[in-house]
């Protein structure tokens, strides 16, 4: 059954708390196998959104499923195959990290020690596993965290802000956890994170959420693929600069130092050279720059629109 | 299930304040035995033994030791996990929230239960040492016409205080499941714990002097010291031990019913 459902199918999911709207119809769909990114700026609702999918709140209208079972009204068979760290993953400071896994392991059935050992083994913990939690980094309960939300072997991981706490090589190497989880275990992964770098670096699919709504939604690729960009640095900026303007070319950014620009246009770039060279303006170097996640995130964002990148929802 | 009752039992056994409760208890109960100690050689009493004693010092401790200590130890048992952030991962596991809320009321009476025990094997003990420990099958006492043997009536306290132990558990459970904090629930159970001391005895005022104090009498707290009906001093005039019970029965499950649809139908959003 597991196999023919999506891992997660939230539908016009809104919620809210008192007069106030923390979510307004969201929807999306994460495939199994599928690594999937939530974002959006603080407050947008992510949070909200992820409790809702993992039952800790009822949504006020809308239905979520997770591999085919309603969170809602068959709660123990949807939340069966899922792992979940929300928000910093609070566990038992009186217990030992074994023994907080312990805690977690007998609310299963037949996880046995050799799966905890395991665990424990993934993230890293083996040799501090048997010291009260009180003496671990922050880093290390996040590490603990994710321990406890793959020690049953889950089909669906969701993870709220995973890398909060994590240095840059415990983040690299969450990364390549989740990718190897996805590609090699078919395991769905549900990521909210601030981190937008991270989130392109390992998600298949996003969809942003700002102000309770999802503004928009679809492959990584369609928001990091748009207009070619360029930057050209030149010997006579205020010149270039005129003559790209003059004609289909946009300039985004300027740089009186480095005497080079940014621009971007359907047009090809060699065409904009001949145009420059032929009033005598020369041309040093002209290297292609890649749209990243977090321009389409910030200018979708800002401008509260999601006409220029991605499919609207 | 019992796996759940076992990892909240660990839980409240595990943190520092349950030790303490331990250890206060162990200082009560000896203090107790000396105070008996010094009116033993005074000789202005009826010579006692621990034997007659015990159900004598669990019975007075009903009235408001044992339900304060049960506050701290069990107080925050719901609120504290929703204040400390570990309820979001103790409620995203394939159990049903009402199967969690019950392993907590099972292991806080478990814990509560065993406190109470252990305050008797310490005032036994202690009273035993200073006074000595006398023997089973001698009568309680002559005191209120109680003609059974201290051993018997040993039983029949822990046997009714165990009821009222259970109450308790489910009332605090309740006040643990409406509040955010942990501190706050442990604070409004002790709270009330020492209002319903007070108004105990009120209430036994009232009732005798108006035929509408009579309904006083069906307010759960007033039944908490259902153990003294074995030493003939329960507060209330005319009520049976069986009156009792069914009475304690009765809002133990409208506290269970009300905790577990707040529970069940709670955000958790901390």
């Amino acid at each position: 059954m597991s196999n023919t459902f999506p891992a997660i199918s939230a539908a016009n999911i809104s919620k809210s708390f008192g007069s106030r709207k923390a979510v307004i119809d969201v929807s999306f769909e994460v495939k199994p196998g599928e690594v999937f990114g939530l974002i959006g700026p603080n407050g947008a609702g992510k949070t909200t959104v992820i409790r809702a999918l993992v039952g800790l709140i009822r949504p006020s209208t809308g239905s979520i499923t997770l591999f085919g079972h309603n969170i809602v009204t068959d709660f123990e068979n949807a939340i069966r195959p899922v792992g979940a760290i929300i928000e910093n993953p609070e566990m038992y400071k009186f217990f030992t990290g074994r023994r907080n896994l312990e805690f977690y392991a007998r609310m299963r059935t037949g996880i046995t020690s050799e799966q905890i050992n395991r665990a424990i083994g993934l993230v890293g913990l083996t040799d501090r596993i048997d010291e009260p939690i009180t003496r671990y980094s922050l880093g290390m309960r996040q590490r603990l965290g994710i321990a406890q939300a793959i020690l049953h072997d889950p089909k669906l991981l969701i993870l709220d802000e995973p890398t909060n706490g994590l240095d840059p090589q415990g983040i690299q190497e969450l990364r390549q956890f989740i990718r190897h989880l996805a590609d090699s275990q078919g395991m769905a992964v549900l990521l909210s994170s601030h981190l937008l770098h991270d989130v392109q670096a390992v998600c298949d699919s996003i969809a942003i959420i700002n102000l309770g709504r999802t503004i928009a939604s679809g492959s990584v690729s369609s928001f990091t693929q748009g207009k070619a960009t360029y930057r050209l640095v030149v010997d006579d900026l205020p010149k270039a600069t005129a003559i790209a303007e003059s004609g289909k070319w946009k300039v985004v950014e300027k740089d009186e130092a480095a005497k080079s620009f940014i621009t971007e246009s359907d047009q090809e770039v060699s065409s904009l050279n001949e145009s420059l060279v032929k009033i005598g303006v020369k041309v040093s170097r002209i290297e292609s720059v890649s749209r990243s996640l977090e321009d389409a995130f910030l200018e979708l964002t800002n401008s509260g629109t999601s006409d220029a990148l991605g499919s609207s929802t | 299930m019992i796996g759940l009752i076992y990892n909240e039992v660990s839980k409240i056994v595990a943190q520092r304040r349950f030790i303490v409760t331990l250890v206060f208890m162990t200082i009560i109960a000896i203090a107790f035995a000396l105070l008996a100690h010094i009116i033993h050689v005074s000789g202005e009493q009826i010579p006692a033994t621990a034997a007659t004693s015990v159900s004598g010092g669990v019975t007075a401790s009903s009235k408001l030791l044992f339900p304060f200590l049960f506050a701290i130890i069990i107080g925050d048992s719901v609120a504290g996990e929703l204040s400390a952030g570990t309820m979001k991962l103790l409620l995203i596991r394939p159990v049903s929230r009402w199967k969690i809320w019950i392993s907590k009321l099972f292991a806080a009476f478990l814990v509560c239960a065993a406190t109470v025990l252990y305050y008797g094997i310490c005032s036994y003990v202690a009273l035993g040492a200073t006074i000595g420990f006398g023997s089973w099958l001698s009568p309680l006492g002559e005191d209120n016409n109680i003609t059974t043997s201290a051993g018997v009536a040993t039983l029949d306290v822990y046997a009714l205080e165990m009821a009222s132990v259970f109450s308790i558990v489910c009332f605090f459970q309740l006040i643990s499941t409406l509040v955010q904090t942990g501190v706050a629930a442990v604070a409004l159970c002790a709270a009330t714990t020492i209002v319903f001391s007070i108004v105990v005895p009120i209430v036994g005022l009232v009732a005798q002097r108006s035929p509408n104090g009579k309904y006083f009498e069906y307010f759960f707290f007033e039944h908490w010291q259902i153990a003294s009906h074995v030493t003939n001093t329960f507060p209330a005039a005319n009520w049976t031990i069986t009156g009792s019970l069914v009475t304690l029965g009765i809002w133990s499950a409208l506290f269970i019913a009300a905790s577990i649809t707040i529970f069940q139908l709670k955000d958790v959003k901390s």
